[in-house]
């Protein structure tokens, strides 16, 4: 059986990739449910921004996450 | 033959008597300057500081019939280092391609990796500067007719909310040291307060001397 060094190391970059893609998305989620919490504490006039925003970037997590999924 | 002496014209009798008012009334309200101050009503702005009598702020726990009189947090300038951090982040990308060239290294065989990496990133640019934004956008503290409210949120993941009543405090002191401070006028106020209670710290607001001013205005108007 021939040992293939170049497909192991794209195959633990593509997982390492994916991995840290998906912690990333458990981030983010962090990221809303804080910024939650922080509206539920003091509601600011703008609050309902900055909840959208970190929404935006729990949006972007994930679709970076299926974009690598697709193309790595 | 020119007049020596024209008797003034006689003014109707109310219109007389309105005069005579106007000359020794009192006015209704005297108020003080920063009682003026405190009850001009105005609005939080993403940007905003330093807000008396703030109309468009509310916080867990708070009564009915409270109100916010004071809404403060850390001087805008404060996040001057996050700001240039974010910003000379967001150029370090550019470095990149001619980074490879130096090692020799071609983009092709991976330019893959490199997409997704470029990406990730700047969202994570993104996210630093949206979480340093959020944290200074919620530490505040808030003064209402009832008590004081200092509201922590010293990283993403913990806070910390700690309320006195005015009639509590016991000593309200500020200082201001450095060049910076005072160019821009914020530094750290103090409150002590009775007994078990927590002491407050309002560090780099925005005019300490207005709102230590302010301060004991309330105290005053709740004794």
């Amino acid at each position: 059986m021939e040992f293939n060094l170049s497909f192991l190391i794209e195959t633990i970059a593509k997982i390492s990739f994916i991995a840290i893609l998906a912690l990333y998305i458990i981030f983010a989620f962090v990221v809303v449910n804080q910024t939650r919490v922080m509206n539920k504490t003091a509601h600011l006039s703008y609050s309902s921004i900055l909840l959208s925003l970190s929404l935006f970037h729990l949006f972007l997590a994930i679709s970076l996450f299926i974009f690598a999924l697709v193309i790595l | 033959m020119p007049d020596i002496f024209v008797s003034p014209q006689k003014l109707p009798r109310e219109e007389v008597l309105e005069e005579i008012e106007k000359e020794t009334s009192i006015p209704h309200e005297i108020t003080p300057p920063l009682e003026k101050e405190a009850k001009k009503k105005s609005k939080v702005k993403l940007l905003s500081s330093f807000c008396s009598n703030p109309r468009n702020i509310s916080f867990e726990n708070q009564d009915e019939g409270e109100e916010v009189l004071l809404f403060l947090r850390r001087h805008f300038i404060t996040n001057a280092p996050w700001i240039l951090i974010s910003i000379i982040l967001l150029f370090i990308p550019l470095f990149v391609p001619s980074a490879l060239k130096l090692l020799n290294i071609t983009a092709s065989s991976f330019s893959n990796y490199l997409i997704i990496s470029l990406i990730f990133y700047y969202l994570l640019v993104f996210v630093y500067a949206f979480v340093s934004f959020l944290s200074w956008s919620f530490n505040i503290s808030l003064i209402t007719t009832v008590r004081i409210a200092d509201i922590d949120f010293s990283d993403l993941v913990s806070h910390d909310v700690s309320v006195t009543k005015l009639n509590l405090i016991e000593d309200i002191t500020y200082i201001q040291i450095g060049f910076v401070r005072s160019l821009f006028d914020y530094g750290d106020v103090f409150i002590q307060t009775a007994g078990e209670q927590p002491n407050f710290e309002f560090l780099s607001v925005p005019s300490p001397s207005k709102v230590v001013d302010l301060l004991e205005n309330y105290i005053g108007r709740e004794r």
